[in-house]
């Protein structure tokens, strides 16, 4: 399957290990937007087209890409505004608020819809006490739906704070929802 | 009696991590201790078998030789008589003769799944017999250096080849601006115009 322009980054050969529950995001000081944008360009000036590795960095450093700092991004690749703009809303990948502390992402491609997607959706949706495409009140979750997760061949598919799940079954579902300790 | 190191296979492709092969990899490891049974674990990329990952292999005297556990708790059984050895009863028997894989002609992908794809050591002798003569290095050269001069060079070679040496890629200028104003910050620093 194609990758979908407004679905989930491709699956990862190397996935992360899902965090320990309820980290506090201040046990660590906020980075300075600016500087840590500043920084991410002048390390790719020198690759041609680089505004998407540029997008990719700033947030997996910052966790979104927030409105104050495209002009930024902008002025530091010589690009307008609006192009940048462009690209960060043409992709659903990319942020412009904070997720939730977890990001619960739902296949919901052709395979994995052939397999039980909506019927998974509808579970996590339950199972989180949160809407697709929302972030809950509490900031707990953020469930969404995704456009293809790579993983046809094991359908349905689901991913967890950037770590993969195929062949996920309704119980299975449970199982890695308890892991995530958000309060219902 | 001194038993031999045995080499066991768990694939570390997304699509055998997102059906638990690190946690397959991990309880082997664990029951290996146990036993007191010496392993060499290789994390190769997945044979392609997707509805069989995570798809244990044990390197046997007869060839590779297929198993399948359904998760971490299921890697004791893999401990069964005959599982080890290329039993046909056991698991999926010798892996290449599965009928979905016999059937295929793998050409560029013919390495696929086979070794640790990170690995340099084990790439370098499957190769041998496929890519033409001094693939690897010719004499004087070093992967960069070849890199570049095949045309094809990306950012990390450009990066490593002196600036007076020029190359075929397209060099970069930075974009003139279209306003007379002064800027109100510092100017970004031009893009690299030599390699």
């Amino acid at each position: 399957l194609t990758r979908h322009p407004k679905g989930g980054k491709l699956a990862l050969a190397s996935q992360k290990e899902e965090p320990a529950l309820s980290t506090p995001a201040s046990s660590h000081p906020a980075p300075d937007p600016i500087a840590t944008v500043r920084a991410i360009v002048a390390a790719h000036a020198a690759i041609p087209g680089p505004l998407l590795p540029v997008l990719h960095a700033v947030q997996d450093a910052l966790g979104c890409i927030p409105p104050t700092v495209v002009g930024e991004i902008a002025q530091g690749l010589n690009l307008s505004r609006a192009e940048v703009h462009g690209v960060i809303s043409y992709y659903a990948h990319f942020r412009q608020a904070p997720p939730g502390q977890h990001v619960v992402q739902v296949c919901q491609a052709e395979a994995c819809k052939a397999c039980g997607a909506d019927a998974l959706m509808a579970q996590a949706q339950a199972l989180l006490a949160c809407a697709p495409h929302t972030t809950r009140a509490d900031g707990a979750v953020t469930l969404e739906p995704v456009y293809c997760l790579g993983l046809c061949a094991s359908s349905p598919a689901l991913m967890v704070n950037d770590r993969l799940h195929a062949r996920v079954t309704p119980q299975r579902l449970g199982q890695i929802v308890a892991t995530l300790g958000v309060p219902a | 009696m001194m038993r031999s190191v045995t080499r066991v296979f768990v694939p570390r492709d997304a699509a055998a991590l997102a059906v638990g092969a690190d946690e397959v990899a991990a309880a082997l490891v664990a029951e290996c201790a146990r036993r007191g049974r010496a392993i060499e674990l290789v994390r190769n990329g997945s044979r392609g078998l997707f509805w069989l990952e995570p798809l244990v292999e044990v390197a046997t005297p007869a060839g590779r030789h297929g198993l399948r556990p359904g998760g971490a708790d299921d890697v004791p059984g893999l401990f069964a008589p005959g599982c080890w050895r290329a039993a046909p009863s056991a698991g999926h028997g010798p892996t290449d003769a599965i009928p979905y894989l016999k059937r295929q002609q793998r050409l560029t992908f013919a390495r696929i799944g086979l070794i640790d794809p990170l690995s340099l050591a084990t790439t370098r002798p499957m190769a041998a017999g496929g890519p033409a003569p001094g693939f690897w290095h010719g004499p004087g050269e070093t992967s960069s250096t070849r890199c570049c001069d095949s045309g094809c060079a990306g950012a990390a070679a450009r990066r490593s080849r002196p600036a007076s040496s020029g190359g075929p890629w397209p060099r970069r200028r930075p974009r003139k601006s279209t306003s007379s104003a002064t800027p109100t910050r510092a100017t970004p620093a031009p893009l690299p115009t030599a390699c």
